[in-house]
């Protein structure tokens, strides 16, 4: 039990290498949870990207190569950006009203879900079992990167081109567990959107009045935590992936805070394989929002270059291990791209239709669908949002007429569900700033 | 990496009560949801402790859900450095398990007897212990380890 609650919660202290996060403009003016939880979004990137250089230049992880040189800089950076401080806090819900009982409610009923549903193994990802919970043991273990494990050609189900994100955190928490606690390892899933939660609504409370930013942040934490489970997404790679996706985008539609949008971007990358294909996305949608909001030449450079080349460089931190320790970089389980099965579109599209469920009987997808169309007079703002949404979900369209398959309806009825969150917390996170007041989103 | 902001928020925005209130009531609609999946669960199994993390996902075939019972009580009787090797009625059930036995079976290497569908033969021959899922077949020429509920565990002597 104790090692359970160990592994648990040890993952919230990557915070520590995140620390300037809670300093930079806007977060230092958030609420204590919220700055935390910025700084718990770049120290969680931060310390990957660190790690896969270390296993790529084939130094062993240890307090030296790691905690030591990753809090003094976390700190010394937080220490140059706390002279900077400077402005007013974010607006909360009035304790004891309505609408704070009701978020009270909504975030409680939803972790307690999350909880209980991975405790009593109704929402595992078999995924965990088969590999991301295998490479973070071999990892810990190792205090390194398993590359024999990743090019052992009796491996291939490891998917060794995977990202590094989730086992390294995974790792993390082990090294100080002792060992996996399979079974309460799946309640991580909680721990994820909770720790998202509070930078959520705080950016929202920078375009929404204090209590409908509080309301929208419960729905989208309440309609993941419906949609989690019912994905069977317990203790694999789309609980922080739907995490940096929102903070990316809610980042975005914010407006001010374009570099959190950056780090969080740089976590999709290295979380996901079809992270990069969202990262794109996101990415695609801020470029053509600045670009139908006039930024043209320099500016636009200016405003794109970074959002792209930040998170190909973390990114990069990965692709040089798999170049230098002889990773695989290809996945011979998959599909070959460009074998479509054209004639499988109309049964694709009605089986993505089915599956859209997300655990709430679909009602999570049609509440932002409905303020996307309330709001569409405004959808040049909201293309950070709307592109990852519907480009994620047209993706998924064509990967789906790739299966060669008899059985397209098992499997995306397996599947669907899990890839689809990406566009679901795009979608929800886009329609709370969509419920904005008039020209509070325009940059 | 310099961040200028575009937009400063001093005040709130404006309040709307019925924004407000759709977001009230979207919320009440998915906690309503949330209760009718729990009542949806039979009352007996509802907060049963589960005896796997498989225990009750939906679309998983029995044996994988049985399987990962059967590599922890394999766990307890291989020695630690010997290789392995796993035997099922299906391709498939083999591969499950041999996929499960590398987060079961950490001090072990196994050696697949099929792999993704496909018999590799040569390489299960390399394994001195031939884990028989639902004890599926007599190995010629190994000896009895250990009969478990789930499967017989046989062993070839040294490799």
């Amino acid at each position: 039990m104790a090692d359970g609650v160990t592994f648990l919660v040890a993952p919230l202290a990557l915070a520590i290498f995140g620390l300037p996060a809670a300093w930079m403009h806007p977060v230092s003016r958030f609420s204590a949870p919220g700055r935390f939880s910025a700084a718990f979004v770049a120290g969680t990137v931060v310390y990957t990207v660190w790690l896969t250089l270390l296993s790529a230049a084939g130094i062993r992880w240890s307090d030296a190569s790691v905690i030591v040189p990753l809090t003094l800089l976390s700190i010394g950076g937080a220490l140059v950006l706390a002279r900077r401080k400077v402005g007013t806090e974010v607006g909360e819900a009035e304790s004891g009203s309505l609408v704070w009982w009701a978020a009270a409610i909504s975030i409680a009923s939803g972790t307690g879900h999350l909880v209980l549903m991975a405790l009593t193994s109704r929402a595992t990802s078999v995924d965990y079992l088969y590999f991301w919970g295998v490479k973070a043991q071999r990892f810990a273990a190792l205090g390194g990167i398993d590359t024999a494990l990743l090019t052992d050609p009796l491996a291939v189900h490891m998917h060794s081109n995977y990202p590094p994100l989730v086992p390294i955190v995974y790792a993390w928490g082990i090294s100080l567990a002792g060992r996996l606690p399979w079974q309460m390892g799946l309640a991580s899933c909680a721990a994820w959107l909770l720790a998202g939660l509070p930078l959520l609504r705080d950016l929202l409370a920078r375009r929404l009045h204090r209590d409908e930013a509080t309301l929208a942040a419960s729905f989208w934490f309440l309609a993941l935590a419906l949609a989690l489970p019912a994905a069977l997404s317990a203790g694999n790679a789309e609980p922080p992936m739907v995490l940096f996706v929102s903070v990316a985008i809610a980042a975005l539609l914010e407006g001010s805070s374009r570099w959190l949008a950056i780090v969080a971007l740089s976590g999709v990358v290295l979380t996901k394989n079809e992270g990069l294909i969202v990262f794109l996305l996101i990415a695609a949608g801020g470029i053509a929002r600045d670009l139908a909001e006039g930024a043209r030449g320099a500016r636009l450079v200016r405003r794109a270059a970074p959002m792209l080349l930040v998170p190909l460089a973390a990114l990069g931190s990965w692709l040089l291990l798999e170049a230098l320790r002889g990773v695989p970089m290809g996945d011979a389980t998959r599909e070959r791209a460009g074998e479509l099965a054209l004639g499988r579109a109309g049964d694709v599209v009605a089986g993505m239709v089915r599956n859209l469920d997300a655990g709430s009987a679909g009602l999570a997808w049609l509440v932002a669908v409905a303020i996307f169309v309330a709001a569409r007079r405004r959808w040049r703002a909201l293309l950070p949002a709307i592109v990852p949404a519907a480009g994620t979900l047209a993706f998924l369209f064509v990967y789906y007429l790739h299966f060669r398959g008899d059985e397209l309806d098992t499997w995306m009825r397996w599947t669907m569900p899990r890839v689809s969150l990406s566009a679901l917390a795009a979608a929800l996170v886009g329609a709370a700033f969509a419920a904005a007041p008039d020209r509070r989103l325009e940059t | 990496m310099t961040d200028v902001p575009e937009i400063e928020m001093v005040h709130d925005a404006p309040r709307s009560g019925a924004r407000v209130g759709g977001w009230l009531a979207g919320c009440a609609l998915l906690l309503a949801i949330l209760v009718v999946r729990w009542a949806e669960v039979p009352a007996e199994a509802r907060f049963r402790p589960p005896t796997s993390p498989l225990d009750n996902v939906g679309g998983l075939n029995k044996t994988t859900r049985f399987g990962w019972g059967f590599l922890w009580q394999v766990r307890e009787i291989l020695p630690a450095g010997s290789t392995y090797t796993i035997v099922a009625g299906d391709r498939d059930t083999e591969m499950s398990l041999f996929m499960l036995s590398f987060a079961v079976l950490t001090d072990c290497k196994g050696l697949p007897t099929s792999y993704y569908g496909i018999a590799t033969p040569e390489r299960g021959a390399e394994a001195r212990y031939v884990l028989s899922y639902g004890c599926v077949a007599a190995i010629p020429g190994a000896t009895s380890v250990e009969k478990l509920g789930d499967g017989c565990i046989w062993d070839r002597g040294e490799r």
